[in-house]
């Protein structure tokens, strides 16, 4: 593996569009570093994700409406708007994992140690998952289902995980726990 | 009901009627939905315009205003300096380095 700066000139908003006036939009020279790897030079078997499909999107769906229902049957002072359905993107996922091995790359002159995976590593996506899922079963205590792993549940919750995308329907004040701790 | 409406009421029962599916679970409960299972959702149609770095605004506060262009957005910019591109690449060696994840060795 070795890496390489992909550089590019990208669209920026450089101010908002709260007051209804028009945003404006600049040029920047953007430099991001990438890990290069190819696929035909080697074939990996562990680079693997599960992936959440069609069928089980549903399913968090029909269970929020199904709490929502039950809510509204029994409700002893207990609103619908209690439980609540919502989405969460994590931001540079893949960034937050440790690498594997150690890395250590020259850029010029110097000489760095990558700690965390880049960008384009045939890792990254398998890494993030089991970082991810490590981290909800040890610290907010969830179990993944054997039959998705893409699906996991707690006491108050239930969430449907695809990649760095999180569906979540529980309850609405551990739900705000919840982001905290992510 | 008047007879020449009949057949096109038949018609649309028989097309709603089409469009819902029965999903049965373990327990026994069926549920009914009108999403076609026939094919998998395309989960990929998203990303032809999506920007995979998931800039936002904070990941351009304090960097370098020379990585700013005034040139017209109308025209994609092709020739860019040597100066330009190592200042771009010296703005993400910090910002990694900011991240933890990258790390100056000292030998």
């Amino acid at each position: 593996m070795s890496t390489k700066f992909v550089r590019d000139w990208r669209l920026k908003q450089v101010d908002g569009d709260a007051s209804g006036g028009q945003p404006t939009f600049k040029w920047f020279r953007r430099s991001r570093l990438v890990a290069r790897e190819y696929a035909c030079l080697e074939r990996r078997q562990d680079v693997h994700s599960p992936a959440s499909s069609t069928h089980v999107l549903n399913l968090l769906p029909l269970l929020w409406l199904q709490r929502r229902g039950d809510l509204s049957d029994v409700s002893g002072g207990v609103s619908c708007s209690d439980q609540v359905m919502a989405t969460l993107d994590i931001k540079v996922a893949f960034l937050e994992v440790p690498q594997h091995t150690p890395l250590s790359i020259k850029l010029g002159s110097r000489t760095w140690v990558v700690l965390n995976n880049l960008p384009g590593q045939r890792l990254g996506a398998c890494a993030w998952y089991w970082y991810l899922r490590a981290f909800l079963d040890e610290s907010l205590q969830f179990e993944f289902c054997s039959l998705q792993p893409c699906l996991a549940r707690t006491q108050e919750c239930a969430i449907l995980i695809h990649v760095d995308d999180i569906l979540y329907v529980g309850g609405l004040k551990h739900w705000d726990e919840f982001k905290e701790r992510l | 009901m008047e007879d020449t409406k009949k057949p096109r009421l038949m018609q649309l029962i028989e097309q709603h009627a089409s469009m819902i599916r029965a999903v049965k679970f373990d327990d026994g409960s069926e549920f009914h939905t009108t999403d076609d299972y026939r094919q998998d959702r395309k989960m990929t149609d998203h990303e032809e315009d999506e920007d995979h770095w998931q800039d936002d605004a904070s990941s351009f506060s304090g960097v370098p205003l020379q990585l700013w262009s005034d040139a017209d957005i109308n025209v994609k910019l092709e020739e860019t300096p040597q100066w330009n591109d190592d200042l771009a690449d010296e703005t993400e060696l910090s910002r990694l380095t900011s991240m933890g994840l990258l790390l100056r060795a000292i030998n």
